[in-house]
């Protein structure tokens, strides 16, 4: 069973996703806003995609507030965890987000909130681990 | 050299204002002295039909005063010193003109005046036929000398006005670009918080129809989220609506004579459930005799304390929510007290500010627009009372107070 983490500041949209995910997608769900964890998780290969959101309330790292964007850096320039397909979902929806949020973090994906369609949702995160396992 | 004497060089130069200029001028001192008086009559004659008059005085006094001016002025044409200090003096004169916003045209035909009358002096004073063409010719050249260097000062001063006038219309610019800015980013952070419950509804609606719920308690439960997701959608549209209101300066508020009971009241138990479930206390400590009525428009005052009394409930995880309102003769002063997470020093001025808000982690956490301390404080202060909010920094409470004036009875006494 392949299991998502999900880091997201709002406990209504975690709910969301972690009924979509375990039910309609057959994953585990994860989730914590706590970075060291978000970073052993990834790096022990324990998780197998990560939903990031940019804007969070409660990520700090090393004392101080961190983002999404800075997280998905933090997990891009680790070695260990460099490989993890990572899918931002956020609120962000101006012209030009998505170029800059995806060149900022190094993600493989970005969706734009609102999400619902759990269907999509589930496709995306099969499609994001299934194209990085066949990267040689 | 400034400017101003590198200009009276070239006008005098242009002039061709000659050493032959001067000794004429200098000659014909003696005899044109004792018919100053005579000029200055002859001008202040015509003053009496001059449009811009009474711009310029104020009575008979004051045209004496002027008289003696003018005669002054006639006595420097004939001096023979026409070097800096005659050029600071004019340019002076030119100044007095301008500050007193005498037109132009009247300085060119208040010199004609004195051009014609000198003419005809010459004529009647000087015999020498070649001396009297010299003359002429010397007396025109001084005053135009003269009228140049007033019209420089009339330039000089139209130049300034236009630098003022440019000088605003970049600060005014600079202040539309930044508020262009304010704007765009508004909408984007407003686009970002109307996108949150968004995701809550639609996407709760949608697991219940997707059949992923295992029982109707858990369809409910979702349901339930949705909906209070939906309300919080609602509440940030209506104080989007407001602000735009008060941007458009089309916010209404109708005052009348309220009482304050029924008004606090209503508040209390709406906020009481809240803060039952949060687990922390909501003490109404205001006395009723301590309630006069006060003049104000009783739905957004009810806007104004929800949105003040909700808000502590809201940041306050531990300990109590006070609110306590009193009278002096001319305001009832709310105090909500709240042992909450407080705000720092530096952002609190910012919390009444429009624009600024949407998109706090804090409004993440706790719902809300972030726009009500905004449109609590125009209301109140439309309703003619102010606003303040204390606290020592974060995590020491805050303490927010707000006036509304005691409505006063109409007095009876005629």
């Amino acid at each position: 069973m392949k299991t998502v983490l999900v880091v997201e500041d709002n406990p209504l949209i975690l709910k969301f996703y972690r009924m979509a995910l375990e039910r309609q997608g057959g994953f585990r769900v994860r989730t914590t806003e706590n970075v060291n964890e978000i970073v052993t998780l990834a790096r022990s290969k324990s998780v197998d995609a990560v939903i990031l959101d940019i804007s969070l309330s409660n990520a700090e790292y090393q004392g101080k507030k961190i983002d999404g964007i800075q997280i998905a850096r933090i997990l891009r320039e680790d070695p260990a965890s460099a490989d993890i397909p990572i899918l931002v979902i956020t609120a962000h929806a101006m012209e030009g987000d998505r170029e800059r949020i995806i060149l900022a973090t190094g993600a493989d994906d970005y969706l734009q909130k609102p999400i619902y369609d759990t269907q999509k949702l589930v496709a995306k995160i099969n499609e994001l681990i299934r194209s990085r396992n066949e990267q040689p | 050299m400034n400017t101003e004497m590198v200009t009276f060089y070239e006008i005098k130069n242009y002039l061709h204002f000659s050493e032959l200029d001067i000794d004429t001028l200098k000659q014909l001192g003696p005899m044109f002295r004792p018919h100053l008086k005579e000029m200055a009559d002859r001008f202040y004659a015509e003053i009496p039909d001059h449009p811009d008059a009474y711009k310029v005085f104020s009575g008979p006094a004051q045209i004496e005063r002027l008289k003696e001016s003018l005669q002054v002025w006639g006595a420097g044409l004939f001096s023979g010193d026409y070097g800096e200090d005659y050029a600071r003096q004019r340019y002076q004169i030119g100044y007095t003109h301008v500050r007193i916003q005498l037109a132009q045209k009247y300085v060119i035909s208040a010199m004609a005046v004195v051009r014609e009358f000198l003419h005809e002096k010459i004529n009647e004073q000087v015999d020498d036929a070649l001396l009297r063409m010299q003359a002429h010719i010397s007396i025109d050249k001084v005053l135009d000398l003269d009228l140049n260097l007033m019209c420089e000062a009339y330039f000089a001063a139209s130049l300034q006005a236009l630098t003022d006038i440019n000088r605003r219309l970049e600060e005014m610019n600079q202040k539309l670009r930044e508020s262009s800015q304010v704007k765009s980013e508004f909408l984007a952070r407003t686009s970002h918080e109307l996108r949150t419950p968004l995701s809550s509804i639609l996407g709760f609606i949608r697991l219940v129809l997707d059949g992923l719920c295992e029982t109707r308690e858990e369809e409910m439960d979702l349901l339930n989220d949705a909906f209070q997701a939906a309300e919080h959608l609602l509440s940030i549209v209506n104080d989007l609506l407001d602000v735009a209101r008060i941007e458009a300066g089309k916010l209404q508020v109708q005052g009348r004579p309220v009482d304050l009971r029924p008004i606090l009241d209503q508040v209390i138990s709406l906020t009481a459930l809240q803060a039952q479930q949060k687990g922390i206390k909501l003490l109404d400590e205001t006395h009723d005799k301590d309630l006069p009525r006060v003049w104000a428009d009783p739905e957004r005052l009810k806007q104004v304390i929800i949105n003040i009394v909700g808000n502590a409930v809201k940041f306050t995880d531990y300990g109590y929510v006070t609110v306590r309102a009193r009278s002096d003769d001319s305001f009832v002063r709310f105090e909500v007290i709240d042992t909450g997470i407080g705000i720092e020093r530096e952002r609190q001025r910012e919390l009444f500010e429009k624009f600024k808000q949407v998109d706090s982690s804090l409004t993440r956490r706790h719902g809300g627009s972030g726009l009500g301390l905004a449109i609590s404080k125009h209301l109140i202060e439309t309703m003619g009372g102010a606003i303040e909010l204390y606290s020592e920094g974060l995590g020491r409470g805050t303490h927010l107070h707000f006036t509304v004036p005691v409505w006063r009875e109409p007095s009876d006494d005629k």
